[in-house]
């Protein structure tokens, strides 16, 4: 897996969004991607067109809501920020994710 | 609860974007233009060039071409070009897939054709108001006497008036009589037609204003001259619309009348009429005896039924009470002119446009359920299409095409259906149906049918875009048809599949019920044989015969002539038919030397009958004698008693040679008297086997049977019984009627088989579209059974290739998927009993020596619908076991 562009594992993209949320100011699409490509210094490069099935798909759920303001530029923008509901999954989603990388990691160590 | 709201608003915003695609896709489209742009901005940041970043920024974004797809959709353009090529798109997937587009359109033309032409029906005879002023305030009145089992008789002239003048709460009251005349032609042929007496007022008090010239006027009453108004339809086919026939004359029944009117085509009341004359005789004339008027009344503003019934049945009590040898026991009924042109053939039409909804429920339940099926498949494709860059705006609207060129369709073929539907139901329907020739397709049911049927189809035909606004696009293709999740999308279709063989199990119960209830109907012995008995009306006017003797002696010399013609075996006549709906008269009689309780009221129908008709009609003599030809004026009074009779009044005894007293009776102004004057005394010699009159349910009635040849009853139908049905006897009759007298015709004619028939003719069409109607319930109900069950198998491929592949045998898997079959079906089924045992009550009125809840009949039924839903079972059950374990492991 040498590629610097990892794919993301299925269901991964939505921790991240949960997660990139959490930090508290609504964000529009674009700092999403932006910032989960900073925060991961640069090792996940986002397809940037998923990104928005993503979002829809959680704003769906009602795991996110959006709301139309303006951007940093001056720009009308589409904000997105979590939800209460969002917050609780995102607390499963993640002591999910832990419990997965905890035990790949637990055999990764083990086999050595 | 902070969580729940959210919830709730993301499934607000599903069925915002699907009720609004179209400012959604608008704003997703301002979204991706924003993160567009904000990429090109930090790339020109980085140092490419203005072209080079936007190009770049649209590569990092996953797709030019997608890109612009939606940009090119955002601008709103093409939608009338795609609208053809979703149009061309749609037709393609109907041809396509020829099975579930024929099932589809096929289903949805049954729901709304069957719909359409029943409630059509339906309404012109349950909901459209009658064509008269204020036509709810219009009440038709009878006598009625309990002790007699009479309901619904005729009013005496005498009784009629004193109504008519004692009463407070009608505004008007009038009488009229039906009858039958003969309207000569300027070219000396005679024509019969329906005639109706009616008192002056009669018009006045319908409300019906003329077409031409004038109805019945105040000097149009007693002892005025009397003048005839003619029906829109007599008008139309007698003088071929001709105005100028207002105030010249008609010859009626070899006298001239004087034209003064003609009514409005849709004046139909009573039915069938062709001309009306007013009553010019005084009210007080004959015995109170004489019933043989009918009465209808105009209520008055303030009173209404209960109030008038309970006004003149003071009236009658008082009269019977002043004249209890005519009145004892006597009471008045009434019901809204509405009610009882409608009849029993509201309930009738209830449960038809009950079993009509059910149809279209399951119709519903089937279109849906295909739609549901396919868009398991359709998922995956759009899932494809959406990774392609199509938008879902483009979508959405694509599929409403396809659900509408399939609805269309559906809908089409409906509408040819319901036109076809309309007029069978005309056909079969019973002569009784009301109104029945002035019903039309009706344009608003027809809408308002197909409008749910299209919006079923609609609704369930965006099941895919649901799923995928909901979804995991990714998921979705990547799962394709294999996923198990999609556990909960069976268990709707699983309901759909026990809704409609509930729904179908009921119908054919109801269908089941009739079609013995109609087996029962036929068997009953009616108490002749009506095979090769041909029968016709005659009427001897007193131009022919002027007296009683000459009246008895035509009807004997052509009986005569018409029994060597040949091939006759019998030939006779009688004033009444059985079940030919003629009136069946009711009188009172005495014993000469025979002491009765007072209790007992003497009192029977009276049928005049010649010697050669009971056998003719084969109707057995069970003690006694029958009447022959030295039966006759001149000879000792005799008479035929029937089983009820004997019952009634002989519960011990032998009647033969009892004799009866006088019973003359004179009746109608232009009935003849009953018998021949010079007759006191008579004396019953024989006893005839209970003949069916009133209709094939009615219990039998105690009745009277005098000799033709001592009766001088003018109107008479004669019945011939031949070795076989020849087309040439008719023609050889007429020759030898008018042989005897050329200006004669004759009327009514029919075999006793079409009387019979008319009789069925109620129970024959319930039985028979309620059979229908199961029969098309039972095939979309399998239908709908082998679409889950194909769908399902056509899902677990991959989990029956695993089974097999494990040593699974061909058998287990084909009981594997039968018994998911079975299960809904027979879930179905116990649902179905249920409420059919909970419904039948409401067929009781229909049902003739069936108990609804007959355990044979529904057991009957749901074996046959469970063997239907095995066959529709076995058919996918089969297909699995073909499955090749290899090609469904590589189908992963």
């Amino acid at each position: 897996m040498g590629t610097a562009r990892t794919d993301l594992l299925q269901g991964t993209l939505d921790l991240l969004i949960l997660k990139t949320l959490q930090v508290g100011e609504p964000m529009h699409g674009w700092g999403v991607a932006v910032r989960i490509q900073q925060v991961s210094d640069d090792v996940l490069q986002l397809n940037q067109g998923s990104l928005y099935p993503a979002l829809h798909r959680l704003e769906h759920k009602g795991w996110i809501r959006s709301e139309w303001g303006t951007s940093e530029n001056n720009r009308r923008a589409k904000f997105y920020s979590l939800t209460a509901l969002g917050r609780s999954r995102l607390a499963d989603e993640q002591a999910q994710w832990d419990l997965f990388t905890g035990a790949v990691q637990r055999i990764l160590t083990s086999s050595r | 609860m902070e969580m729940f709201a959210d919830w709730v608003r993301g499934w607000l915003l599903t069925v915002r974007t699907l009720l609004r695609p179209g400012s959604a896709w608008q704003a997703l489209d301002d979204e991706l233009r924003f993160h567009v742009e904000m990429e090109t901005d930090r790339l020109m940041r980085e140092g490419r060039s203005p072209e080079q970043a936007r190009r770049e920024a649209l590569i990092r974004f996953g797709g030019v071409d997608r890109f612009a797809e939606k940009t090119r959709e955002a601008r709103g353009t093409g939608i009338g070009e795609d609208l053809m090529q979703d149009l061309k798109y749609g037709l393609r997937m109907i041809v396509k897939n020829p099975v579930f587009s024929a099932v589809a359109i096929i289903t949805l033309a049954l729901g709304i054709g069957a719909n359409t032409a029943i409630y059509t029906v339906v309404e012109a005879v349950l909901l459209e108001p009658l064509p008269f002023e204020n036509p709810n305030e219009l009440v038709l009145l009878w006598t009625r006497n309990d002790a007699e089992n009479q309901d619904k008789y005729m009013v005496s002239p005498m009784d009629f008036d004193d109504w008519r003048t004692m009463n407070s709460t009608f505004q008007s009251m009038a009488a009229f009589w039906p009858t039958t005349g003969t309207v000569t032609e300027v070219d000396g042929n005679p024509t019969r037609v329906r005639m109706v007496y009616t008192t002056e007022d009669f018009f006045r008090v319908m409300g019906a204003a003329p077409y031409a010239g004038r109805t019945f006027g105040t000097d149009d009453g007693p002892g005025s001259t009397q003048v005839v108004i003619l029906s829109h339809g007599f008008w139309q086919r007698r003088f071929g619309g001709d105005p100028a026939i207002v105030g010249q004359a008609l010859t009626i029944d070899g006298s001239p009348f004087e034209v003064i009117g003609i009514l409005r085509p849709e004046h139909t009341f009573p039915s069938d009429a062709d001309l009306w004359i007013n009553m010019t005789w005084s009210m007080q004339i004959q015995s109170r005896l004489a019933r043989w008027m009918s009465a209808i009344g105009r209520l008055s503003d303030e009173h209404g039924l209960d109030a008038a019934r309970a006004d003149v049945v003071a009236i009658a009590a008082r009269l019977a009470r002043e004249n209890p040898n005519t009145n004892r026991g006597w009471t008045v009924t009434m019901e809204k002119l509405h009610d009882e042109m409608v009849g029993d053939t509201r309930s009738a039409l209830l449960i038809l446009l009950g079993a009509t909804g059910l149809i279209l429920l399951i119709a519903c339940a089937n279109v849906a359920n295909l739609l549901l099926s396919r868009s398991e498949v359709r998922a995956k494709e759009i899932a494809v299409r959406v990774a392609f860059g199509a938008g879902r705006g483009r979508l959405i609207r694509q599929l409403i095409t396809e659900s509408l060129v399939l609805a269309g369709a559906g809908a089409l073929l409906g509408l040819a259906a319901a036109q076809i539907g309309v007029r069978m139901l005309l056909r079969l329907a019973p002569v009784t149906l009301p109104r029945g020739d002035t019903i039309a397709l009706d344009g608003t049911v027809l809408g308002v049918v197909a409008g749910v049927s299209l919006l079923s189809g609609v609704l369930f035909g965006l099941a895919p875009i649901v799923r995928l606004v909901r979804s995991d696009l990714h998921s979705t293709m990547r799962d394709g048809s294999r996923s198990t999740r999609t556990a909960g999308k069976h268990r709707v279709q699983d309901i759909f599949v026990v809704v409609q063989f509930a729904m179908a199990l009921m119908l054919v119960v109801g269908a089941g019920l009739l079609v013995r209830s109609f087996q029962n109907l036929r068997s009953v012995d009616a108490g002749f044989v009506a095979s090769e008995v041909l029968t016709f009306e005659l009427d001897v006017s007193t131009a022919i015969a002027a007296t009683h003797g000459e009246v008895i002696d035509f009807y004997e010399q052509f009986e005569e002539r018409v029994a060597e013609l040949p091939g006759v075996t019998a030939v006779g006549d009688a004033s009444t038919l059985p079940l030919a709906e003629a009136l069946d008269y009711s009188l009172p009689f005495t014993f000469v030397d025979r002491e009765v309780p007072a209790e007992v009221e003497l009192r029977a129908f009276r049928r005049p009958v010649s010697p050669g008709f009971l056998t003719a009609m084969r109707t057995p003599i069970v003690a006694g004698r029958d009447f022959n030809s030295m039966d006759r004026v001149g000879a000792p009074g005799v008479l035929l008693v029937n089983e009820a009779f004997v019952d009634r009044f002989f519960p011990n005894g032998d009647p033969i040679g009892v004799k009866f007293g006088n019973l003359s009776t004179q009746y109608g102004p232009l009935g003849g008297i009953h018998r021949v004057g010079a007759i006191t005394e008579s004396e019953i010699v024989g006893v005839v086997k209970n003949v069916k009159y009133d209709g094939l349910r009615a219990d039998p009635v105690p009745a009277l049977y005098f000799s033709g040849l001592q009766t001088s009853i003018k109107r008479r139908t004669v019945a011939v019984r031949s070795v076989s049905t020849s087309a040439t006897l008719l023609p050889a009759i007429r020759r030898e009627l008018s042989a005897m007298n050329p200006s004669m015709t004759l009327t009514n004619i029919q075999t006793m088989d079409d009387v019979m028939s008319n009789a069925q003719s109620r129970d024959r069409f319930s039985a028979l579209l309620l059979t229908m109607f199961g029969i098309v319930a039972l095939l979309l109900a399998s239908v709908g059974v082998y679409g889950v069950l194909a769908y399902a198998v056509e899902q677990r491929t991959n989990e029956v290739g695993i089974r097999m592949a494990l040593g699974a045998d061909r058998s287990d898997v084909r009981g594997m998927v039968l018994a998911d079959g079975v299960r809904l079906v027979l879930i179905g089924l116990g649902v179905g009993i249920v409420g059919a045992a909970a419904l039948s009550g409401l067929l009781a009125s229909q049902l003739f020596g069936v108990n609804p809840r007959e355990p044979f009949i529904y057991v009957e039924v749901a074996t046959i619908l469970l063997v239907v839903g095995l066959v529709a079972s076995f058919v996918p059950a089969w297909k699995a076991t073909r499955v090749s374990p290899v090609v469904a492991m590589r189908c992963e």
